[in-house]
């Protein structure tokens, strides 16, 4: 079943063109890998499922779980917002508020879609941050974001995206400003507890080794369109366009000679 | 935290002994000679010569400085014998016009400072910090464009100008205010306010305009963290995310400027107090000069320098305290 | 319009220090002939009480008086501002710490007050000097701390790294490399601090502790107005005016400055 559609998607800041007439579609429960270098309009595109963008001229659908968000009234989305589709950010230091305990801003978020007390909130976010593998949860909710390591804050982000169990997460870049051993750990973490809850993923990144090992699906945007897309294993193997080959060529590995020269994308 | 605390205060207390180091100096390259003010008009040689003794004149500089000091802290005797003088803890000397003693004359006119400063201060807040963030929140919009143009206008008018605008409009033209008086809060509450009006307008007109870009400032570049995406993308509504993530971030930095502009202000609204003829310890110091009253102009340069430098180590606190990052100290 | 004031008088045949016992009524206390200031062909913005002076003869040759001070501080406190801030910044270690220390102390001093006990006491000498003289000094701090900090950053970067690494001294590298980097921001303070020199100028001499009359400066004007103001308003408007609209002008520009950067 179709839970992310979204159909000629155009965004523009004034003159310049971000986004350009992007379609693509996300089932229940599966992982889509949205790759393209920086500025093809991967985070525009993010920004625009969650109604994040300001200041821009879109046009196009997005239609979630049967309703479509872009001519919906900004209410009915803010509540969609953070209870059913959430966001994790590619900086948890700057995507946290430094003048806060981590607990509180989880809390907050759970707060603002469920009814319930401080008390049951407060038991909720421990068990989320136990639930990321933040040791000792009950004390560390207390503390703040400048108080975590860079793995840790990802962590705290991941748990306050997870803590009302939506059906959609868009994890923009979720990886790219942490030390490559976190990043493994990070995403597996994000593995497993998509599984567990069933939750459908946006992967969107630049990284196409993150891609290949989590996501399904991939859409390969530049430019602000998709070039090309397919289940991930094919495309890999068997990519048809070129922007994709060299895209892929562009990977450094260690198990090859490092090239004489780069190919210009 | 403690020992921070504790080099802080030695570092106020050393540029409050450098201020007031300076300040002494300045009357020993002053063309008067303080006995002579001191004595006053009729004056015979004998007494200028008694009155030599009794400052301790004749001893060098740096000595009079040390006793200078030590009177602030243990108070001390001016003179011997039978026209020996007690001046008590905290002794600033005292004046050469009234030989009241300085201390005194401060603590008489602070309130009137304090009512001055404190009242101004609450308006410029209210109106400078409300219409920065009305402005930050429709930047670019009808409101923003007015309100920054009334501020620039605010900050380009000099205190004794608006000053006097208002007292010639609402007092000589208008006739719906009296003419500034000292009244204590306590005894006349609504001669106080009518009083203090005028000052506090005057005074907040200026600081109401640079608040109000301050904090325009501020809260736009607030606006476009990533936290406060953060704060959208968990579904809050606008107010709660403006209120809780923007506001608190935007007014920790204000906090500290409005710590130093108070503390600066205590230390005497002088033009203020002189154009309105309010005896406040500005007031104080602007006779004090026109008198070369050295002892007071002392006194209150120390005062005032001593409320700026109590101001800066409060808002070093405080800053602590508002934001976390440095109360509990960077991982 | 400074610049022009000798042209201006020259024009108006009319001299700022010049009496005028024709155009006053003595038997209203001096106060001028004529409505709004005894405004008239011969002394477009009136004349003074008291004296009768030319009005417009005395706010030209303040307003030549009030920028020159001011720039000329504004001159002196970007200079020394800018000199010791890069050292500070640069430098760091003891350099930093002592004009770090300089710095604190001139911005604790309730300079105000200091500046007025400070021009009391002055000689009568050239007082148009102290001024500046004073201004620049409780001012340099405040583009010091600015150019400190933006140094230090700087300091850190990788071209000055490089330039470094190539072997140039330690004063190519400040003046060729940070400085001009630094220019933007020191010409928006630089500029942002001229109004507030205007005003405190005139606010000294408002206080009677900056320029001595005869000589004209706009505070003192505003300052003589005072007792008249109920009666002659207009006395004390035009100075006034004059001060808000240069204040603001330059507030104007300094802003817009920021804005471009």
């Amino acid at each position: 079943m179709t839970l992310l559609d979204v159909k000629d998607l155009r965004v523009s800041f004034g003159e310049t063109r971000a986004v350009d007439g992007l379609s693509f579609s996300l089932e229940r429960g599966r992982v889509l890998g949205l790759v393209g270098e920086s500025g093809c309009g991967k985070s525009v595109t993010s920004l625009a499922v969650m109604g994040l963008l300001n200041g821009a001229t879109t046009s196009g659908e997005i239609w979630f779980d049967g309703q479509e968000l872009l001519g919906s009234d900004r209410r009915a989305v803010r509540r969609l917002r953070g209870d059913r589709l959430a966001m994790i950010f590619q900086d948890p230091l700057s995507s946290l508020n430094p003048y806060y305990p981590v607990g509180f801003q989880i809390a907050e978020a759970y707060r603002a879609h469920r009814r319930t007390s401080r008390k049951q909130a407060r038991a909720i976010v421990v068990r989320m941050l136990d639930r990321v593998g933040i040791p000792e949860a009950e004390r560390r909710a207390r503390d703040y974001p400048h108080q975590f390591s860079g793995g840790m804050r990802q962590r705290v982000m991941i748990a306050m995206a997870l803590c009302l169990e939506p059906e959609l997460i868009i994890a923009d870049e979720p990886t790219t400003a942490l030390d490559v051993t976190v990043q493994a750990q990070i995403l597996a973490l994000l593995d497993t507890l998509r599984a567990e809850y069933g939750t459908a993923v946006l992967l969107i990144t630049h990284d196409l080794g993150v891609v290949a090992g989590t996501a399904d699906e991939v859409v390969v945007m530049y430019g602000g369109r998709a070039v090309e897309r397919g289940e991930v294993h094919a495309l890999f193997e068997d990519p048809r366009e070129p922007y994709t080959r060299r895209l892929l060529a562009a990977v450094p590995r260690i198990d090859r000679p490092v090239p004489d020269r780069l190919e210009t994308l | 935290m403690i020992v921070y605390l504790l080099k802080r205060l030695g570092a106020a207390a050393a540029i409050l002994l450098v201020i007031c180091a300076l300040t002494f100096t300045i009357f020993y390259i002053a063309p008067d000679d303080p006995a002579q003010k001191a004595c006053g008009k009729a004056c015979t040689p004998e007494r200028i010569e008694q009155i030599r003794d009794q400052l301790g004149l004749d001893t060098p500089i740096p000595e009079q400085f040390a006793s200078y000091v030590r009177g602030i802290f243990a108070g001390r005797t001016y003179g011997t014998g039978s026209t020996a003088v007690e001046c008590p803890f905290p002794c600033l000397g005292f004046s050469f016009q009234t030989n009241v003693p300085v201390q005194e004359l401060l603590v008489s006119r602070l309130p009137v400072s304090a009512s001055i400063a404190v009242g101004a201060a609450v308006l410029w807040l209210l109106v400078g910090v409300g219409a920065g963030v009305l402005a930050a929140l429709r930047k670019g919009s009808w409101w923003d464009r007015t309100a920054m143009g009334a501020a620039l206008g605010g900050i380009s008018l000099p205190i004794y100008l608006t000053a006097l605008v208002l007292q010639y409009l609402l007092v000589v033209v208008f006739e719906v205010l009296p003419y500034p008086r000292a009244v204590g809060l306590l005894e006349d509450p609504a001669g106080w306010f009518a009083s203090m009006l005028m000052p506090w307008i005057a005074l907040a007109a200026l600081y109401a305009g640079m608040y109000a870009r301050l904090t325009r400032t501020e809260l736009i570049g607030v606006l476009s963290q990533n936290f406060v995406r953060t704060a959208r993308a968990k579904g809050l509504p606008e107010r709660t995310v403006v209120r809780r993530h923007a506001l608190r971030p935007t007014l920790t930095p204000i906090v500290t400027v409005f710590g130093m502009d108070l503390g600066a202000l205590l230390g005497g609204a002088l033009i203020t107090e002189s154009v309105f003829g309010l005896p406040g310890v500005g007031k104080l110091a602007a006779d004090a000069i026109n008198s070369s009253d050295q002892p007071v102009i002392l006194g209150v340069t120390l005062f005032a320098a001593a409320f700026i430098v109590f101001a800066n180590v409060v808002v070093d606190l405080l800053y602590a305290v508002l934001d976390p990052r440095i109360r509990l100290g960077a991982s | 319009m400074a610049l022009g004031a000798p042209l201006i008088t020259a024009l108006t045949g009319q001299s700022p220090t010049e009496f005028h016992p024709e155009a006053i009524d003595p038997a209203l206390g001096g106060l001028p002939k004529g409505p709004w200031g005894g405004i008239s062909a011969e002394h477009p913005l009136g004349v003074e009480p008291a004296t009768g002076r030319d009005v417009l003869a005395r706010v030209v040759w303040g307003a030549r008086l009030s920028l020159l001070i001011s720039l000329l501080a504004t001159l002196l406190a970007t200079t020394i501002g800018t000199v010791l801030g890069l050292v500070a910044g640069f430098q760091g270690g003891w350099a930093d710490m002592v004009i770090g220390r300089l710095m604190d102390l001139l911005m604790s001093f309730p300079s105000l007050i200091f500046m007025i006990a400070l021009m009391s006491v002055a000689p009568d000498g050239n007082r148009e000097l102290m001024l500046v003289a004073v201004l620049g000094l409780f001012g340099w701090p405040y583009i010091g701390r600015i150019v400190r900090g933006q140094a230090m950053a700087l300091a850190g970067r990788e071209f000055v790294e490089a330039a470094r690494v190539l072997g140039a001294t330690r004063r190519a590298i400040l003046f060729r490399e940070v400085l001009p980097n630094l220019t933007g921001p020191i010409l928006v303070v630089a500029t942002l601090s001229i109004p507030g020199y205007i005003a405190t100028e005139a606010g000294l001499s408002f206080l009677g502790v900056g320029v001595r009359p005869p000589t004209p400066s706009w505070g003192q004007m505003i300052a003589s107005a005072v007792p008249w103001y109920a009666a002659d308003p207009v006395y004390f408007l035009v100075p006034g005016l004059f001060l808000l609209v240069t204040v603001l002008a330059f507030n104007v520009v300094g802003d817009a400055l920021g804005d471009l950067r």
